[in-house]
């Protein structure tokens, strides 16, 4: 009996991949927020053919309506339908969430693995990376606006520079462990090459909690970007992004208090989501990694 | 520990002065003249040279930077560009709003922190675990002026409890204290719950509880203690980032704070006001920062040992290695 | 029971219920200890000791473990009657215990003497300076000096770590101490002088003493009975002179014949084969069965018990060893 088990554990060892997909299936939260996040990504990519109003429609006659049937989450002081808006909205926040976690990702990593492989180059890169950490958040975020100017482009540049030393910090933190493991030991006595051994034996074993720590700062990252836009540092009226609808909301708030509310709401949801899925995935990939 | 303290404040007032000059290089990148952004579009060829000289943009960057530190070791935090005044006045009437509001919301979520955090770790998978595991993540999920809003909505216009925007005294720090509170706690529960969960699975834990010790003086008295270098570094981390970021719940809020000065400084391109400000906000960040290594060491006797006494500490070890052989 | 039994064990059955299986760590084990004996509990890594010292203590990790039955009697009161509160003032005053490892068995960010003066303070009605003398004392005891009170654990080595366990134990005058392998983390050369401390301090105090150990030469040389644990269950128990001279149980032999014996030409040891079973899937026979080179067709089906068969000398085996075999 006990001999089979151990065969059957070992069988799905094999794959990693299928088997953090095992253990991140018994977490019934994690797996419901995938499919929360996967329900929000379909509804922005098909955000022309859901929406039922044209977003920048504006309709005197049906100003701040409440929520009714023909438009579920009321309408602005624009009469624009606010459940269309929010559907369209819903790119913005995928979009700067996710690409700012790719640039801020490469850009950490690169610099993490150079600073651990290359020791020249170690304290002069962590030290750099520590004085921009040094600055508060929004401190930096708001000298980063100032100059770069307010787009898209620009608050995923700004929102990327300020996540690039979390990532190095961690990179650098994994290379500097995995170095010093037997089988990379190992494959450097077999004469592998550096960029060998990066590519084939340390990174592969790094990426666990690189992906846990992508997965939260997304989270983080989309609050973020909707306080730049609610404080009108990011996303310019009359753009639907949902921070910057919450802000719009905020003089109707003791009228029409759904006006705010709901947007807010959305980025709860999909944090939460986030959130829970980087818990989980965390949880699956290594129980013993504690953030 | 004085050697250590004094480690530490060098390596403090090092890294305020690299930050210094990190963010005045950055501000040197801000596009457009200066003369022009203080003097208007409109401005004469003749007026935008005079303004040149009168805040000498003229000189070469590193000339400007070491005036720039200059005036900062007098105190003078320079001159707005748009007002013409000078910025630490302003700053000064302005600090305490924000100190006070981060200060005590940070302290109101580290007490709830504390006690929801370890309270779930003592009763790990329980409905009550599970149901403020939710709680703290909400605090993690949801944006702070989002939650602030909710709360004007709930308590000033829907119950009429508490006034929603203006600072005229305590009552009106209440809401804004709030929901710094309940953001800063979901950090503290969450750390709190890790940290304790690590540290009461410890064999010293079992031995205070052989020890016949009460449950409630185990978690206290021996794993709080245990688990604390985390959690106050959590602490520590909250209070920095709402030194800086009270701009948020100033600005649903209204609330004349440092954050709301820069921002206004920062839509303005007050360059000078958000070089200062910024400074401000970084150098509180550093005492905290400081403050917290201070107490590291008070609280973990380890680590006062790797830096503290040097004679005593070889004394001792060689007390221990005398009775170890015997 | 007579009125010597300081403790009493009866049936008692420990079960960890974890999400998925049930890992059945001690299943129905009985013993006694007299006022001032010394009690060997030998098994390997597993095999339940721990779990069973801890069940004295009711301090089983609950959640997942649950005593699920039996009944433990110490001085005749029933333990598993006693509320939580009562079970405080027995822990670290009728029955200490002394954790298998000192590294980190104290508490890193209190002193040595607060963490004795603990135990004197919560057992005996001692004002501050009163129990800190009594707890400078009980350092002096162990063989360390006085004035180390105000040290830290990280400021001992693991041997001088171990004496302040031991000092801990022994504050309140316990009359059962509980050691659990005691030694076992330690250096070789530090584990013979802290058993000699355990030994001479228990002689000075009479108090009874339950060593786990997974040493069968320790329990010779310390002990008066020996019972030796295999997955959850006694195998065998007796005083150390007849389980010695005469074993009877094929895993006590297989434990013997692991030990190197200088006196025999002997190229190998002879391990014990395979592995114990898997605690959450325990076999419906004897829990040996599979490693055991006695093992007669009753063994498969049949959970052998714990039998006398001589005078102070019990097994559970439906086919045990000859003597002379």
């Amino acid at each position: 009996m006990a001999k089979s088990k151990a065969y059957k554990k070992q069988e799905l060892g094999n794959s990693q991949l299928k088997m953090t997909w095992i253990k991140l299936r018994e977490n019934k939260l994690a797996v419901a927020s995938m499919f929360i996040l996967l329900l929000v990504c379909l509804v922005a990519i098909f955000a022309p053919l859901i929406a039922p109003y044209d977003y920048t429609a504006q309709n005197y006659d049906e100003m701040l309506m409440f929520p009714c049937l023909a438009h579920p989450f009321g309408t602005d002081q624009f009469g624009r339908d606010i459940l269309s808006r929010i559907i369209w909205g819903s790119r913005y926040t995928l979009i700067i969430g996710f690409l700012t976690m790719v640039v801020s990702c490469i850009v950490g990593t690169a610099l993490g693995v150079f600073a651990a492989y290359y020791p020249k180059l170690d304290n002069p890169i962590m030290r750099f990376l520590d004085i921009f950490s040094s600055i508060p958040d929004m401190a930096l975020l708001m000298c980063l606006v100032i100059i770069l100017g307010t787009s898209m482009t620009n608050m995923i540049i700004a929102l990327g520079i300020y996540y690039v030393p979390g990532y190095a910090r961690l990179a650098r933190a994994q290379v500097l462990t995995l170095r010093d493991e037997e089988y990379v030991e190992a494959s450097r006595a077999l004469g592998a090459s550096d960029a060998r051994i990066l590519l084939n034996h340390i990174l592969p074993n790094a990426m666990a909690p690189i992906i846990v720590r992508f997965t939260m700062s997304t989270g983080g990252c989309i609050l973020e970007s909707a306080s730049l836009s609610f404080i009108g540092l990011g996303i310019q009226p009359p753009e639907p992004e949902w921070g910057l609808m919450i802000s719009q909301g905020k003089s109707f708030l003791s009228t029409n208090w759904y006006y705010s509310i709901i947007p807010g709401l959305c980025i709860v949801l999909v944090s939460y989501c986030l959130n829970y899925l980087g818990d989980g995935l965390r949880d699956a990939l290594d129980p013993r990694l504690n953030y | 520990m004085l050697k250590y303290s004094i480690k530490r404040l060098c390596f403090m007032v090092i890294t305020l002065f690299l930050t210094t000059l990190l963010v005045f290089a950055l501000l040197e990148l801000v596009p457009g003249d200066p003369a022009r952004i203080i003097a208007g579009e409109s401005a004469t060829e003749e007026s935008l040279a005079a303004i040149r000289e009168e805040f000498n943009l003229n000189d070469p960057f590193f000339v400007r930077f070491f005036d720039y530190i200059r005036n900062l070791l007098h105190g003078d935090l320079g001159i707005s560009w748009k007002t013409r005044q000078p910025i630490a006045g302003a700053i000064a009437s302005r600090l305490p709003l924000t100190m006070i509001i981060a200060f005590w919301g940070v302290i109101v979520g580290t007490i709830l922190g504390l006690v929801a955090g370890t309270v779930s770790a003592v009763k790990q998978y329980s409905v009550f675990d599970r149901v403020l595991t939710f709680i703290s993540l909400f605090g993690k999920s949801a944006p702070s002026f989002w939650i602030a809003m909710l709360f004007v909505l709930i308590f000033s216009l829907k119950l009429g409890w508490l006034p929603a925007t203006g600072s005229y005294g305590f009552v009106y720090w209440i809401l804004p204290v709030a929901t710094i509170g309940l953001q800063a706690s979901s950090g503290i529960t969450r750390m709190t719950r890790s940290s304790v969960l690590e540290v009461i699975r410890q064999d010293y834990i079992r031995t205070a509880r052989a020890k016949g010790q009460t449950e409630l003086v185990v978690i206290i008295k021996h794993a709080l203690r245990n688990a604390f270098i985390p959690i106050l570094t959590q602490i520590s981390s909250s209070l920095t980032e709402y030194l800086g970021g009270t701009v948020l719940v100033e600005s649903v809020f209204a609330i004349p704070g440092i954050g709301n000065y820069v921002l206004d400084a920062v839509q303005r391109q007050d360059i000078p006001v958000v070089l200062s400000g910024i400074f401000v906000i970084c150098a509180m960040c550093s005492v905290v920062i400081l403050l917290t290594d201070l107490a590291y060491a008070l609280i973990d006797p380890r680590i006062k040992a790797t830096f503290g006494f040097g004679v005593k500490k070889k004394k001792k070890a060689a007390v221990a290695k005398e009775g170890g052989n015997k | 029971m007579n009125k010597d039994t300081i403790l009493s064990v009866e049936n008692l059955v420990v079960k960890f219920f974890l999400r998925k299986s049930t890992v059945e760590a001690v299943n129905g084990v009985s013993f006694e200890i007299q006022k001032g004996e010394r009690v060997g509990l030998v098994g390997e890594t597993g095999a339940g000791k721990t779990t069973t010292a801890l069940s004295i203590l009711k301090l089983v990790p609950n959640p997942p473990g649950r005593i699920t039955d039996g009944n433990i009697y110490l001085n005749g009161e029933n333990l598993m009657e006693k509320s939580e509160k009562d079970m405080r003032k027995i822990r670290g005053n009728d029955v200490a215990m002394i954790f298998q490892d000192p590294m980190t068995a104290l508490n890193p960010v209190l002193t040595v003497g607060d963490q004795i003066m603990e135990v004197i303070r919560l057992h005996n009605d001692l004002g501050k300076f009163e129990a800190m003398d009594k707890a400078k004392e009980m350092l002096e005891l162990v063989g360390i000096p006085g004035e180390r009170y105000l040290d830290y654990p990280h400021q001992f080595s693991g041997g001088m770590k171990q004496r302040v366990v031991i000092a801990i134990a022994l504050a309140c005058n316990p009359k059962l101490l509980i050691a659990d392998e005691p030694t076992s983390a330690l250096d070789v050369t530090i584990q013979a002088q802290v058993l000699e401390l355990i030994n001479n301090l228990r002689d000075k105090m009479g108090m009874s003493l339950l060593l786990i150990t997974h040493d069968l030469g320790v329990v010779a040389e310390t002990c008066d009975k020996v019972m030796i644990m295999y997955a959850g269950s006694i195998v065998e128990s007796g005083t150390v002179d007849k389980v010695y001279r005469n074993i009877m149980h094929p895993y006590t032999s297989g434990l013997f014949n692991a030990i190197p014996k200088l006196h025999e030409e002997s190229d190998r040891l002879e391990p014990i084969k395979g592995m114990m079973p898997d605690p959450s899937d325990l076999p419906e026979g004897c829990a040996f069965y599979e490693r055991c080179p006695n093992a007669v067709d009753e063994c498969k089906t049949k959970k052998p018990e714990l039998k006398m068969v001589e005078e102070d000398h019990a097994v559970a085996c439906f086919n045990p060893i000859k003597r002379g075999a």
